[in-house]
């Protein structure tokens, strides 16, 4: 059913590289924030794009909304290539895509009254016309989020965390968004705020028909709002599928050790471990071949000398690896991080 | 068997400028040696108040006042002297934070400054406490600690600061280990290879260890017995299995029902504990969780509960237990 | 009819969130004493014309260098003039030269500032210009260029703002540097504002708060330069009864008549008392944590 759906944003081969200050033989040291990543998020779905810090995940996710320029690569929103946009209709594009971020309590300007933050979109896209339609609009968006509206005149200051997320979702759905980019949009909140904005989010993007590009490093708010992931590694999106299909049966090795160091909370479920070797390389200076290979259990000779090509092991299902067609039949017998049938 | 950290009825105010709060209000629990001990509960709940007021660390002049026993093999921490407080900190009793950058000092290298806690506790020779550095940096996994003994704090990854920081808490073998949020900085795959060696040096040295955090999942799948906290008080207490299969109190299971994880429906919509948090001094005189509850009534709001056993192993504060637990 | 309610309710939502402005201003003391200073201050520099009891040129050689009493109450001068009237007068042109002084320089340095701290390209121009300025000491770039243009009130005005500029534009960069890297920044770029909106509407409230404390500091010390100034006969031109010029007036007959020194530096050491608490107590104001 899914499968019908029609493409709203295709990524293609977008690279983010940065170069810093740093000289080396009188070269600058660049680095390849986000390598060569191509995924489709169509109508109507949550896309999570999952991964450690340092992945490049916040860094793709400022990509797509063109607050940084990509080096290269293509990014189609609604078949058109959004890069070829000038100022006049990238203006217009901002408006179907919108952006959640991380920490609410530095995405809300401290000096403007909540009101005017949920405004200023209105104010940038010259919608609503006159200043009483513009705050009855304002009034709505807040009162979808769950705010009151004698709320309006306050400082951010004045919310706690939860309500400041909420107001940030206010500010990115009063434009009614066709696709909307939260990035860590729960990662600074207490575990029962947590299930309110997750909710409320599940609620908002289901309301405007809308599609999610949820980015996060917890892959169990990941699993539980995802229709379809991409696991990141070093700027590549090393595997790509299903969300179910992936916390079954990950195909990529990197996944699979992801997926085992999840602390579940349940004493007698202690899964075994894939032990990962050492820490994460510096993006300065990654791995030759298989940017994963001098931490994988499974590396050979091959993974040093070549990188793995984004392969379609099954139907949908994206994985970048030398075997993971092998691993994949290996992991059929063994579920990795499923729901488990019954639960006492 | 005597436990190695009794703590009885702890009591922390602080005088603010609103007036005085009670932080930590009547907490009691027991750590053994060799066990890890979780501290559950969501910012602002007193989790890490107890456990920098079993330290002393606030200024008992002007900040806080502590009342109860906190007793360490039978000593109680709550009536030592300063000076006393100062043997028995890094020696006898550690700390590990959450911020390894903040909580290493920046200008001096790590094996400087694990030398510095021994300089302190065990007079002991440059030549001798280089090699018990060098030594302790290996059991806390670090690679080549020969040559990581002379970095600074900044030369190093997150996850190996945080191993530096444990090396520095471990290097005089505490009986007592206090981790305060000590992985919640790092990605899940660093986060278990830590966690695996905090237990694995809790059983080589049978320290005790106090695990403070809000993840539930890293308690489950470290800790024996577990505390969950709720605006200063120990809502619910019990084995660990106790606790994620059996919970009683309905703060405890609301937090369960409303992270995510295996055991929530994907895509559905999550549990949701109603509202947030509110200021300490804004707890109402009864049952601190009443108006966010489910099951609250109106005796709820001004009866205070007790804190009352619940099975072999299992205590609870909470009036309504009886028709929660029949599904009225 | 709902949207009757609803704007009601809003109305008085607005007029409750006001009122809690005012009320957390009111709590903070310094701000209040230093607000009641200067309002006394002002009040009675704007009303010099009233309640001076003589002409601030009145020459009355008879009444040369009385000491205070009922009749003078600050005694008289030199060659008899009121020194009340005069202290009051000069207040006035303190408070003008000083005031303009911290307005001019505040609004050019904000400007610099936030250009510099938002564009890369500009930030080494305006920067290295202004760590040029500041290298030079105020005091002596103010009495260079009055010696280069003349001493009138409006070239020590114009002097005293070139070289309080440069310390302005410093804090706005460093506050812009810092505040356009904020999520909030990044959230309304993600909007298409334009830069100026960005950088004017956004950066700016933020960068306001330590400018405008600054401001008061620029106006205190401003009033001291401007005495000095006239002290050294580069400021504003006599007979003009600047707070610096009535006190030079003094100098000579310092240890003969105390009252012509003493009570006039007293108001001068109100006010610029008056202004650094007030700029304090701004600063507690003005943190949106309140």
């Amino acid at each position: 059913m899914r499968m019908e759906n029609q493409a709203v944003l295709e990524v293609q081969g977008v690279s983010k590289v940065f170069s810093t200050h740093v000289k080396i033989n009188r070269k600058r040291l660049v680095v390849r924030a986000v390598d060569n990543i191509s995924f489709t998020v169509r109508e109507n779905e949550t896309y999570g794009l999952v991964g450690e810090s340092g992945c490049g995940k916040s860094t793709a996710g400022r990509t797509i909304m063109r607050i940084l320029e990509p080096t290269e690569g293509k990014i189609l929103f609604q078949g058109e290539n959004i890069l070829e946009r000038k100022a006049e209709g990238l203006t217009r594009l901002r408006r179907e895509m919108q952006m959640i971020f991380q920490d609410p309590y530095s995405s809300l300007n401290p000096r403007k009254p909540v009101g005017k933050i949920v405004e200023e979109p209105l104010l940038i896209h010259r919608i609503g016309g006159s200043a009483a339609t513009r705050r009855e609009l304002c009034l709505e968006a807040l009162k979808r989020v769950g705010l009151r509206e004698d709320q309006f005149y306050r400082y951010p200051h004045e919310f706690s965390g939860g309500q400041k997320q909420r107001i940030g979702i206010a500010r990115a759905l009063i434009l009614n968004p066709k696709i909307i980019v939260a990035d860590e949009p729960v990662s600074a909140l207490d575990v029962s705020i947590q299930s309110q904005v997750l909710n409320l989010l599940q609620e908002i993007k289901t309301s405007l028909n809308a599609s999610l590009v949820f980015i996060s490093h917890n892959m169990a708010v990941i699993r539980h709002v995802s229709d379809r992931v991409g696991v990141m590694y070093l700027g590549r999106i090393v595997e790509e599928c299903d969300a179910l299909k992936l916390f079954r049966r990950p195909g990529h090795p990197y996944t699979k050790a992801l997926l085992s160091a999840v602390p579940e909370p349940s004493p007698n479920l202690r899964r075994e471990r894939v032990e990962l070797q050492g820490e994460v390389p510096s993006p300065h200076s990654p791995p030759s071949g298989c940017a994963f290979h001098n931490r994988c259990a499974y590396a050979k000779e091959i993974c040093a000398a070549s990188t793995p090509m984004r392969d379609e092991v099954e139907p949908e299902h994206f994985v970048e690896c030398h075997f993971a067609a092998e691993l994949l039949r290996v992991n059929q017998t063994q579920r990795v991080m499923a729901e488990p049938a019954i639960l006492k | 068997m005597e436990p190695l950290l009794k703590v009885d009825n702890l009591k922390t105010e602080f005088r603010t400028l609103r007036g005085i709060v009670t932080a930590v209000d009547g907490v009691s629990f027991e750590v053994r040696a060799g066990e890890m001990f979780g501290l559950v509960g969501e910012s602002g709940c007193g989790k890490s108040v107890t456990s920098q007021s079993i330290m002393r660390l606030y200024d008992e002049k002007k900040l806080a006042r502590h009342s109860g026993l906190a007793l360490l093999d039978g000593e109680n921490l709550l009536a030592a002297s300063q000076k006393r407080m100062r043997q028995i900190r890094g020696r006898d009793v550690s700390m590990i934070f959450q911020d390894a950058l903040s909580a290493l000092n920046p200008v001096f290298t790590i094996g400087w400054q694990i030398k510095e806690v021994l300089r302190i506790h065990q007079k002991l020779g440059n030549k001798e406490s280089r090699e018990k550095a060098v030594d302790m940096l290996r059991l806390t996994g670090i690679p080549s600690p020969e040559t990581r003994v002379d970095s600074y704090p900044h030369e190093l990854s997150g996850g190996m600061r945080q191993r530096a920081m444990i090396a520095m808490a471990l290097v005089c073998k505490p009986k007592l280990l206090i981790a305060d949020e000590p992985t919640t900085a790092l990605d899940v795959t660093i986060q278990a290879q830590i966690m695996e060696m905090i237990a694995d040096l809790k059983s080589s040295l049978n320290m005790g260890v106090v695990l403070i955090t809000h993840d539930l999942g890293v308690v489950a799948q470290t800790c024996s017995r577990v505390v969950v906290m709720y605006l200063g008080q120990i809502v619910e207490e019990g084995d660990a299995s106790d606790i994620f299969y059996h919970p009683l109190h309905p703060y405890t299971k609301g937090l369960l029902e409303s992270s995510p994880s295996i055991r929530t429906k994907r895509g559905a919509p999550l549990h949701v504990i109603q509202g947030s948090v509110p200021p300490l001094d804004k707890a109402g005189s009864g049952c601190r969780f009443a108006d966010r509850c489910p099951y609250a009534d109106k005796l709820c709001s001004s009866v205070p509960p007790m804190l009352v056993n619940a099975g072999a192993t299992q205590k609870v504060r909470c009036r309504k237990l009886g028709s929660i637990e029949s599904g009225v | 009819m709902p949207d009757e309610r609803s704007a009601l309710a809003l109305k008085s939502a607005l007029r409750e969130q006001r009122m809690l402005v005012l009320r957390s201003a009111l709590d903070k003391r310094m701000a209040v004493a230093g607000f009641a200073i200067m309002t006394v201050i002002v009040l009675l520099a704007v009303l010099a014309p009233v309640l001076a009891p003589a002409g601030p040129y009145e020459i009355n050689p008879l009444d040369r260098l009385l000491p205070p009493s009922s009749k003078h109450w600050f005694g008289t001068d030199a060659l008899g003039r009121d020194l009340l009237s005069r202290t009051l007068y000069g207040l006035r042109i303190s408070l003008a030269v000083g005031g303009s002084t911290a307005l001019a320089s505040s609004a050019l340095g904000l400007l610099l500032g936030l250009l510099s701290g938002y564009f890369s390209f500009a930030e080494n121009i305006i920067m290295r210009i202004c760590e040029g300025m500041m290298a030079i000491p105020p005091m002596l770039l103010a009495i260079a260029l009055v010696a280069a243009l003349g001493s009138t009130s409006f070239n020590v005005f114009l002097s005293l703002s070139v070289a309080y500029m440069p310390l302005v534009a410093r804090v706005a960069r460093s506050s812009t540097l810092s505040v356009r890297e904020q999520t909030y920044i990044e959230a309304i770029k993600s909007q298409g504002a334009s830069w100026a909106r960005v950088l004017f509407g956004h950066i700016a409230p933020n960068v306001m708060s330590p400018i405008i404390v600054q401001t008061t500091y620029i106006f205190a010390s401003a009033i001291i330069i401007e005495a000095a100034l006239s002290f050294l006969g580069a400021g504003v031109p006599p007979p003009a009864p600047s707070l610096g010029n009535v006190l030079y007036d003094a100098k000579s007959v310092i240890f003969s008549a105390w009252w012509t020194t003493v009570l006039p530096g007293i108001v001068m050491m109100l006010t610029v008392l008056g202004l650094n608490i007030l700029g304090d107590g701004i600063r507690d104001v003005m943190d949106p944590a309140g």
